[in-house]
C-alpha cells in the first residue's frame, strides 16, 4: 500500500528545504492565520500571498502538480460550504450586456465565497509546502520544541511510524483472503470477513504496540519525554518568514 | 581470569497463562564471551533474554556486571545490556534512523555533542553512514537489522543480546551481518535457530529445552552430538557434519 507520498519530496536540497525546522513551522502558521484574518472583501493580500506562495514553490524545486494536486482537495469542501454560504445570503448573479461585470463581484454573497474559496486554497497550499519541505519527522521534532504537549506530538510520531507497517499488514492480509476466494460470498459473510480482518489487525496492532513498548523500556525509556536534538540556525532563517510574511503585512497595512 | 559478567542463579519464570517458561536456570557468562543460545520453539530462549534487562522479573536472581537486576537498578542495568529483537519492525519506532539511534543516548540524558557523536560512531559501525535521515519504512530488511543493531550500540552496552538475529535474511545479508556481530566488543549472546551462526561465532553454546538447561559446554562438542541435538529439536549444522565425514588431513 503505497503511503510514501506523504514525504515525497522532503529529502530534496532547496534552500527551503534547509530551513531551521522550527522556523519553518512558526512562518508557516504564523502565514496561515494572517491569511485567515484577511478581510472578507480584500483580495489584493491574498494575491500577494499566493505570489509569495509560488516563489517559494518554484525555489523549493517541490514539482508544481504534486503540490496543486494536494492542494486542490479542500476545494469540493469549500464550495459544499461556501455554496451554502451563498445561498443562505441570497447572492444575486446580475450579467450585463458587457458580459461580466462589477456587479457580480459585487454582489451580498459572491465576493466573501470567493474570498474563502482562495483563503482555503492558500491556507492548504502553505500547509502541503510546509509538510513537503520539512519532512514528517522534522515537523513533529519542532511541534514538541514550540511546546505542543508531548502526548500529542509522541502520539503523532507513532502514528506516523506504524501506519505504513499496518496498511502492509492489511494488505498481506487482505491479499491471503483474496487468494482463498474462490467466489463471491454473500453480503453477510463479506462483511462479516472483513470485520473478522479489522478485529484481527486490531489484535495484532495491540501486540506490536506492547513488543514496542519493550524494545522502548529495553532502551532506557523511564516514561520521561525527552527534549528532541536542536539543530542550528542560519541568515536564511532569519529572511525566509521576512519573505513570506512581510509582503503580505504590509499589502493589508496599505 | 576473566569474571562472570552475567550471574543467573536458580531463575524461573511462569508466564500469567500458566505457561512455565524457566525452570531454576542457573548460568554464568564470562565478560567478552561469545555464547550461543539454543533449543526449539517454546524452550525459553527468549525471556530468558528478557530477564537480563529487568523487562520480565521471575523468581531466583539475575547479576549483571555484579548488580542485581531489580526495580532500583534498573536504569544502569538497562545501559549495560542491549537486546536487538528479532523483528527490527518492534525495535525501530523512531521516524528516521537517526531518532532511533539517539534515543537511548537520549534517555541516559548525555549531553547533545556526545549524543550527537555516539549516534555518529554506531552508525558508521553498523555500515549506515548517510542513512540518518531515512525513515525506517524505506529501508531494506537487512539495513532495518542493522540499525536495531546500530540503536543499542550507540548506548554503549557491554553486553549485547541478540534475538534470532539472522530470521528471514538472504544470505548476503546474513554474511554481512554475522561479520558485524563478530567484530563488536562486547559480550555477545546469540538467541538463535541458526546452527550455523553459533558454529561461526560462538565459543560456547547453552542449549534450553523447557525452560531447562540440557546442555552447555564448547560449541563444538556440543552442536556435533547428533543425538543431543536432534532430540531436543535442534541439528548438527552442516559445517560440523562435513568436518565429521571428513576430518581435516584425510582425502575427502
Amino acid at each position: 500500500m503505497d503511503l510514501f507520498f506523504v514525504d515525497k519530496f522532503s529529502s530534496l536540497t532547496s534552500p527551503v528545504h534547509k530551513l531551521n525546522p522550527v522556523v519553518s513551522l512558526v512562518s508557516f502558521l504564523t502565514f496561515v492565520i494572517v491569511v485567515a484574518l484577511v478581510p472578507v472583501h480584500s483580495f489584493v493580500p491574498l494575491l500577494v500571498a499566493l505570489l509569495s506562495l509560488s516563489c517559494i514553490v518554484l525555489v523549493s524545486r517541490v514539482p508544481l502538480q504534486f503540490i496543486l494536486r494536494r492542494s486542490v482537495v479542500i476545494i469540493p469542501f469549500v464550495l459544499a460550504v461556501g455554496g451554502l454560504n451563498l445561498l443562505a445570503r441570497g447572492a444575486e448573479l446580475v450579467i450585463h450586456h458587457s458580459g461580466l461585470t462589477h456587479s457580480v463581484l459585487g454582489s451580498t454573497g459572491v465576493r466573501p465565497f470567493l474570498n474563502m474559496v482562495l483563503k482555503s486554497f492558500i491556507c492548504v497550499l502553505g500547509m502541503t509546502l510546509l509538510v513537503s519541505t520539512t519532512g514528517s519527522a522534522n515537523l513533529l521534532s519542532a511541534m514538541r520544541r514550540i511546546g505542543v504537549p508531548a502526548g500529542l506530538t509522541v502520539g503523532t510520531c507513532f502514528l506516523y511510524r506504524y501506519v505504513f507497517v499496518v496498511a502492509d499488514e492489511l494488505s498481506r492480509m487482505k491479499r491471503s483472503r483474496d487468494s482463498r476466494r474462490a467466489g463471491k460470498l454473500p453480503l453477510a459473510a463479506e462483511l462479516r470477513s472483513i470485520g473478522t480482518l479489522i478485529g484481527v489487525l486490531f489484535i495484532r496492532s495491540y501486540e506490536r504496540a506492547e513488543r514496542v513498548y519493550v524494545a522502548m523500556c529495553s532502551r532506557g525509556f523511564d516514561r520521561a519525554m525527552v527534549a528532541p536534538i536542536q539543530s542550528g540556525t542560519s541568515k536564511r532563517d532569519i529572511l525566509f518568514p521576512v519573505f513570506l510574511l512581510g509582503p503580505l503585512l504590509l499589502s493589508l497595512l496599505v | 581470569m576473566l569474571k562472570p559478567i552475567i550471574q543467573i542463579s536458580s531463575l524461573s519464570f511462569t508466564y500469567p497463562d500458566g505457561t512455565m517458561a524457566l525452570d531454576g536456570i542457573s548460568l554464568d557468562i564470562l565478560e567478552d564471551q561469545c555464547v550461543g543460545l539454543v533449543g526449539p520453539n517454546g524452550a525459553g530462549k527468549t525471556t530468558l533474554l528478557l530477564h537480563l534487562n529487568g523487562i520480565l522479573s521471575g523468581k531466583g536472581t539475575v547479576k549483571i556486571d555484579g548488580l542485581e537486576v531489580c526495580d532500583k537498578n534498573l536504569r544502569e542495568i538497562r545501559q549495560k545490556v542491549g537486546i536487538v529483537f528479532q523483528d527490527p519492525e518492534d525495535q525501530l519506532f523512531s521516524p528516521t534512523v537517526f531518532d532511533d539511534v539517539a534515543f537511548g543516548p537520549l534517555t541516559m540524558r548525555l549531553e547533545q555533542k556526545e549524543v550527537l557523536s555516539r549516534v555518529s560512531w554506531a552508525l558508521n559501525e553498523a555500515g549506515l553512514a548517510g542513512l540518518e535521515k531515512k525513515a525506517p519504512h524505506h529501508l531494506s530488511f537487512g539495513q532495518k537489522k542493522k540499525a536495531s543493531l546500530a540503536s543499542i550500540l550507540s548506548m554503549r552496552p557491554r553486553i549485547i543480546a541478540l534475538d534470532e538475529p539472522t530470521s528471514n535474511m538472504d544470505p548476503r545479508s546474513r554474511r554481512r551481518f554475522l561479520q558485524l556481530i563478530k567484530a563488536l566488543k562486547a559480550t555477545k549472546i546469540l538467541s538463535t535457530h541458526d546452527m550455523e551462526s553459533v558454529s561461526e561465532l560462538c565459543s560456547r553454546v547453552v542449549v534450553l529445552d523447557s525452560g531447562r538447561v540440557v546442555a552447555d559446554g564448547e560449541v563444538q562438542s556440543v552442536l556435533s552430538n547428533r543425538e543431543l541435538m536432534e532430540s531436543h529439536g535442534l541439528e548438527v549444522p552442516l559445517s560440523l557434519k562435513r568436518s565429521q565425514q571428513h576430518p581435516p588431513g584425510e582425502p575427502s
